[in-house]
């Protein structure tokens, strides 16, 4: 015990460096904002959106980790799940905090955000409210689930007490409100057929978004179990995180159906081949974040933490071009039109991946996320 | 035979006045019918290329003129946030056209479909506003658009959306669009949109050989405030096939069904896994 309770109060040094980038990232954030975009961004009239909206699209459905582990852990009566909900909130709260910092970034008009809270403002019709309702509110959602993993460090039992009773509600508002915004996300393009390229548009769109998330989501979650597992000296948890790469499996091929399905009754199959670049990034992204790891998963490393570990690390790469792409690239410009992120975009971006990254570290070394019981194998 | 364009704007002008003096802005939907509201109509054959519409917009509006290195007025190459409006020329094949681009100011826009806070707002009487007092600058407008006409005035710390206004605020004091007023050939017309329709219709049935059989933005994207006539095939000039529906049709009627579907669903589908596996539990242990 006292051995894994030192292991976890050392800090290791990529902390040090994380807090660097971090740092950093907050200046040029800092300068951004006082600058306005032309000067700290290469964006444009052909190109209104970028990396940074390339970012978010990736890190919400990778912040899924939440809400599909609390679904599974709460609602369909997975005490294995349960075990793991805590790194998972926490990823997902991170994450979400993260897609928050960036949106502050990319919006032209920041300082009156708030707009799309206030009730005569909004408009339904707008996939973009919905996905900025939801991440207001979910982010509310998580804060109030992971705040009993920080308050018990201080014994503020009353209020624990409070969330443990209300919690199966919040879980379920929570898993409610992520289905929406995740769906919603990919309803956006149903109002860019003119714009976005039709590889990725997709009457289903909505459906499509909302299994990567599913997935993606699972992927994240598998990763940050197994890391923190290691990290933090445990036994890492291999039949779980088998069970999660069945279920990830079983996603991943429902997607590919929909995906080709929606190609085919589209007559789209030969654009796979004659689209140039947009051929290679469809490519690329078909198999790193299926092909790849339905091999693994299906192979005997599936059965295994390190096959289930990379199979979730070839998805979220995936996720990565997938969401770059509706985001960005696959967003049809004039050819002449050019746009290659300004270095304060990519720095800024890097900063809040850091930041992520060492508030995860601190949070797993000095509060609880892992039962006692588990630590002192 | 055609109306004189001063005579076609006066008779335009005495039925929309009342309307006019004080634009509100509400949804389309319950107000002025769309035959009603204002519009424009650029007749590409009778404009000779002068960009006095040019001029006249960024007079009106007070937006800079593009320079060159040496300080010398230049004429835009594309919109922007200065430029709202622009003339260009379309040569190819033996035949030659201008064009006119500005925001086409359609029935049922899809920037303000999208707009999250309803900055962009499709008005009664015609133009689609913008405010920038609710804009967060999320861009989604700039992308959403067919026409890719919303800029956005990217030098500004605060940036904001920017793009032809119909002269709203001159509508309001009862004059007509800037660009409309400067033109000196009778290109471009104003007045209410259902008869700005009967007049492109009198000018396609009084010659046909003069004109591509089509009044583009009469159906196109389910309708636009601004309507083209042209000898040259419209897309040539930049301006798409888009078909009759409404561009954000799809996504709105999706609104409408994903949304309770969800809201309802997924509780019911929570609340009944939880009762199954619980039940599953107990039994288990019984």
């Amino acid at each position: 015990m006292t051995t894994i309770t030192q292991k976890i109060r050392t800090i290791p040094r990529i902390v040090y460096v994380l807090l660097l980038l971090t740092l950093f990232g907050v200046a040029v954030g800092i300068y951004r904002l006082a600058v306005g975009l032309a000067q700290a961004t290469n964006l444009n009239d052909h190109y209104p959106w970028g990396l940074w909206i390339g970012l978010d699209f990736f890190t919400i459905p990778a912040a899924g980790a939440a809400f599909t582990v609390s679904a599974i852990s709460h609602f369909f009566g997975r005490e294995d799940y349960h075990k793991v909900l805590r790194p998972a909130i926490l990823a997902g709260l991170l994450g979400y905090l993260g897609v928050v910092a960036i949106l502050i970034l990319d919006l032209g008009r920041w300082h009156q955000f708030y707009n799309i809270l206030v009730p005569p403002y909004i408009n339904l019709h707008s996939f973009l409210e919905e996905v900025a309702l939801s991440i207001t509110l979910y982010t509310i959602v998580l804060v109030l689930e992971i705040a009993p993993t920080l308050l018990e460090r201080w014994n503020l039992e009353t209020p624990i007490r409070w969330l443990n009773r209300l919690i199966l509600i919040i879980s379920a508002v929570g898993v409610v409100i992520s289905t929406v915004h995740q769906s919603s996300l990919g309803s956006m393009y149903l109002i860019l057929k003119h714009r976005l390229h039709p590889l990725w548009w997709s009457p289903i769109v909505t459906l499509l978004f909302l299994t990567q998330a599913l997935f993606g989501g699972l992927a994240t979650a598998a990763i940050v179990v197994k890391l923190t597992q290691e990290k933090l000296g445990m036994v890492v948890d291999r039949p779980l995180l088998v069970r999660m790469g069945r279920l990830i499996r079983a996603l991943l091929v429902f997607y590919l159906i929909c995906r080709v399905g929606d190609w085919l009754v589209a007559g789209k199959l030969g654009l796979l081949f004659t689209s140039g670049g947009y051929s290679l990034l469809i490519w690329a992204e078909l198999i790193m974040g299926a092909l790849l790891p339905l091999a693994i998963l299906f192979s005997r490393h599936g059965e295994r933490a390190d096959g289930v570990f990379w199979a979730g690390v070839w998805v979220l790469m995936g996720l990565f071009v997938h969401r770059l792409t509706v985001g960005w690239l696959g967003l049809m410009a004039p050819a002449w039109a050019t746009y290659v992120p300004h270095w304060i975009e990519v720095m800024s971006s890097v900063g809040v991946a850091a930041g992520i990254l060492l508030a995860f570290i601190l949070v797993a070394r000095f509060f609880q996320l892992f039962p006692e019981h588990e630590l002192s194998h | 035979m055609s109306l004189s364009r001063r005579k076609f704007i006066q008779l335009a002008g005495l039925g929309l006045g009342g309307a006019l003096l004080a634009p509100r802005t509400v949804l389309a939907s319950g107000g002025i019918e769309a035959e009603d509201s204002v519009a424009m109509l650029y007749d590409a054959t009778k404009c000779v290329g002068c960009r006095a519409c040019q001029n006249a917009c960024k007079d009106w509006n007070g937006n800079p003129a593009e320079l060159d290195p040496s300080g010398l007025y230049d004429a835009p190459k594309e919109l922007s946030a200065d430029t709202w409006t622009l003339i260009q020329l379309y040569e190819g094949e033996g035949e030659r056209s201008f064009v006119k681009l500005q925001c086409m100011h359609c029935l049922h826009p899809a920037c303000a479909s999208a707009c999250p806070v309803h900055a962009l707002q499709k008005t009664p009487e015609g133009p689609v506003t913008y405010d920038p007092g609710r804009c967060i600058g999320c861009r989604y407008c700039m992308v959403a658009c067919p026409f890719h006409i919303p800029r956005f005035k990217w030098d500004a710390v605060l940036s904001e959306v920017a793009k032809c206004t119909f002269c709203n605020d001159r509508l309001a004091v009862g004059k007509g669009p800037a660009c409309v007023e400067a033109c000196p050939t009778g290109a471009l017309i104003w007045g209410r949109r259902g008869e700005l329709l009967a007049e492109a219709r009198r000018r396609l049935a009084a010659h046909p050989d003069r004109y591509v059989n089509h009044i583009y933005g009469e159906h196109d994207a389910g309708g636009t405030s601004v309507l083209y006539l042209s000898h040259v095939p419209f897309e040539k000039l930049g301006l798409p096939a888009l078909g009759p529906e409404p561009v954000p049709e799809l996504s709105e009627q999706a609104g409408l069904l994903v949304l309770p579907t969800l809201l309802l669903g997924v509780p019911l589908a929570l609340a009944g896994t939880r009762y199954l596996t619980s039940r599953q539990v107990k039994g288990g242990e019984a």
